[in-house]
């Protein structure tokens, strides 16, 4: 019976206990800031994490922000660079909750905090960019190029404000596209089929331009070619009749006169063909031995 | 039946209740206990594999992380645990710049919020579709400092992507800059996310898709095959050149070798000649009369041997000694009779 009773007190002291605990105590996650409110006046600020003691509910409540970054997507309306182009720039905005208490006092929750920083994103990218041209969005000059600078310029604007007016610290304000508004893409569309029409006219007109050189190249390499090779020819043919001659030469200056003698004899030869008819004389030799013996007596 | 059954319920009645209700409070009790013990041992968390988990007592990190295995904590207001998949590699698409033909049809202009694109350097418009590779490298960043990773994750690709894409020209991101637009907008990212504190370390940025604006497509594919009828020219040209030059080297060889040949047998002609004359020179010399008789009757028994008919006549007063008749079955001309009337 003791006993019992003993562990039934145990019991409900447990159960208290914990009553107390759960109506008494909260926690501050280690991404959470905290504001205590004490009938509806903001009495603690907490930010470290941690267990926390309270005035049971109604007296004290406890409004919790998520402290991690959060993340949105900007409205998206139309800006004007300096060289009054437009241009359609969508930014994102990463933020967070930094000063809870004030964020609470003027905005209340993350849903008010976005239409509010809408406002400021917007007019922070329209009055940056007007500082800047085109060029400096879009170029293929590499140093022309100003993105991270105007993101610098546009987080740094919101920044300041969100901060001094919501509690909010503005991390990083990002360009996540370049676009034109609708009907200039139109244009853009028909600059783009000029630019490559130019190109393709140019690659035809080099690939002719190039097929005819090395046409043109090849011709010219074989008329040199041949040519070189007709002038060897000749001087090879030249050299050889001279070397002919001078070896006919010093073979005949040895005896002209037996040179004459056969090279007659053997224009005759070739001269008297089987349709030649030969009249000679009897003393002609070998005929002579024809003649009669009288005569010659 | 029913009465006697009746009767008995009646008169045991309370004493069944009360056995009833002792029992159940006694499971009750082990019930309760059984609870409180499941209580006690739910912080007990088995971490998987692939992740890394860590503490929050009383919302507070405490120091040390936890890899896969059995993770001892105590049950939940006292301690939280956190997973978070490090070692698994996550991939999120990024479709919003991808072009999108409605119904198949191409409108003749672009929706700057309908329609995902960006531009150029050249101020081309260039549509695309990647994907990105990361892994968690830091899990109580990854958990605690950012609440919508995957979102922000994306929005950092997409503007590191921009800032690359507006320094190349259209030519550039459709082909020879697409893996410096890889490596480039992996590195601007990683810069961006690192500043932001995500705890993120990104494996890969691919693109799948990279095109200019469908409107344009055609003049993009004229400049490409206008590229290739160009290759083919010059190819065609090239093969010309490689069929016609060694033609030619063959010919100017031909003719050269034959020059060569020419004159080497003109030569050999005239050694072979000189030495003949040379030979005959030498025994001439020796008996000049008598080489001089053999060879003119040499050359007469050829001579008359290869002709057709000869006449041989008395010797007369006449110089003339030889008569040479064009052709036969003509008339001999008319100077023939002469010459004979007179040696008659």
């Amino acid at each position: 019976m003791n006993t019992q009773i003993i562990i039934r007190s145990l019991i409900g002291a447990l159960v208290g206990a914990l009553m107390l605990f759960v109506m008494l105590t909260f926690q501050v996650r280690q991404n959470e800031r905290v504001v205590l409110i004490r009938f509806g006046r903001p009495v603690r600020v907490l930010v470290e994490p941690g267990l926390y003691a309270k005035w049971p509910w109604p007296i004290e409540t406890v409004n919790r922000f998520d402290a991690r970054l959060d993340f949105y997507d900007a409205r998206v309306s139309e800006a004007l660079t300096r060289d009054k182009r437009n241009v359609i720039i969508p930014v994102y905005v990463a933020w967070r909750i930094e000063d809870p208490l004030r964020f609470l006092q003027s905005l209340g929750n993350a849903e008010n905090a976005r239409s509010k920083l809408d406002g400021l994103v917007t007019s922070a990218r329209n009055t940056v960019l007007g500082g800047y041209d085109f060029s400096q969005l879009v170029s293929t000059n590499r140093a022309e190029i100003k993105i991270p600078e105007i993101e610098h310029a546009i987080t740094d604007l919101v920044a300041q404000q969100a901060k001094q007016s919501f509690g909010i610290a503005v991390e990083q304000v990002g360009i996540k596209r370049l676009t034109l508004p609708e009907a200039n893409t139109e244009f853009v569309f028909a600059r783009m089929r000029a630019e490559r029409g130019q190109f393709a006219a140019q690659y035809r007109a080099e690939g002719q331009q190039q097929a005819d050189q090395v046409r043109a190249k090849t011709d010219a390499d074989k008329v040199v070619m041949l040519a070189e090779a007709r002038k060897y020819a000749e001087e090879t043919r030249g050299k050889a009749e001279a070397e002919a001659a001078r070896i006919y030469q010093t073979a005949h200056e040895k005896d002209p006169s037996l040179y004459r003698f056969l090279r007659e004899l053997d224009a005759l030869k070739r001269i008297t063909g089987t349709n030649t008819t030969v009249v000679l004389d009897t003393s002609t030799p070998p005929f002579d031995v024809l003649r009669p013996q009288s005569k010659g007596e | 039946m029913d009465e006697r059954h009746g009767q008995r319920d009646l008169g045991f009645g309370p004493a069944a209740v009360l056995q009833a209700m002792k029992s159940s409070v006694r499971l009750l009790r082990w019930g309760l206990l059984l609870l409180l013990l499941i209580y006690l041992f739910s912080g007990v968390t088995v971490v998987g594999p692939n992740e890394t988990a860590f503490v929050l007592r009383f919302g507070k990190l405490q120091p040390g992380l936890h890899s896969s295995g059995l993770l001892l904590a105590l049950p939940q207001p006292i301690d939280e645990v956190v997973k978070v998949p490090t070692r698994s590699v996550q991939e999120i698409r990024l479709d919003a710049w991808a072009a999108s033909p409605v119904n198949g049809m191409i409108a003749a202009t672009l929706n700057p919020i309908r329609d995902g694109y960006t531009l150029t350097g050249d101020a081309n418009i260039i549509q695309a579709r990647f994907s990105v590779r990361y892994q968690v490298s830091d899990p109580v960043a990854y958990a605690l400092a950012v609440k919508d990773q995957p979102a922000l994750l994306e929005a950092v690709l997409y503007q590191a992507a921009t800032e690359v894409i507006a320094q190349m020209t259209v030519d550039e991101v459709l082909a020879s800059g697409l893996e410096s637009l890889r490596a480039q907008t992996l590195r601007i990212a990683q810069a961006q996310l690192d500043r932001l504190g995500m705890g993120v370390q990104l494996l890969a940025f691919e693109v799948h898709e990279i095109s200019p604006a469908l409107q344009v497509v055609p003049a993009f594919q004229d400049v490409v095959s206008a590229r290739v009828e160009s290759q083919t020219l010059i190819e065609q040209a090239n093969s010309y050149r490689a069929s016609e030059l060694p033609a030619a080297r063959a010919d100017a060889y031909r003719i050269k070798q034959e020059a060569d040949s020419y004159g080497q047998d003109l030569v050999a002609k005239a050694t072979g000649e000189s030495a003949a004359f040379e030979a005959i020179e030498v025994q001439y010399k020796a008996a000049p009369q008598l080489m001089r008789t053999r060879l003119y009757a040499d050359a007469m028994e050829t001579i008359l041997h290869q002709l057709q008919s000869t006449l041989i006549l008395q010797p007369s007063g006449s110089n003339l000694k030889l008569l040479l008749q064009p052709s036969y079955g003509s008339p001999p001309l008319s100077i023939t009779p002469q010459i004979i009337r007179d040696q008659d």
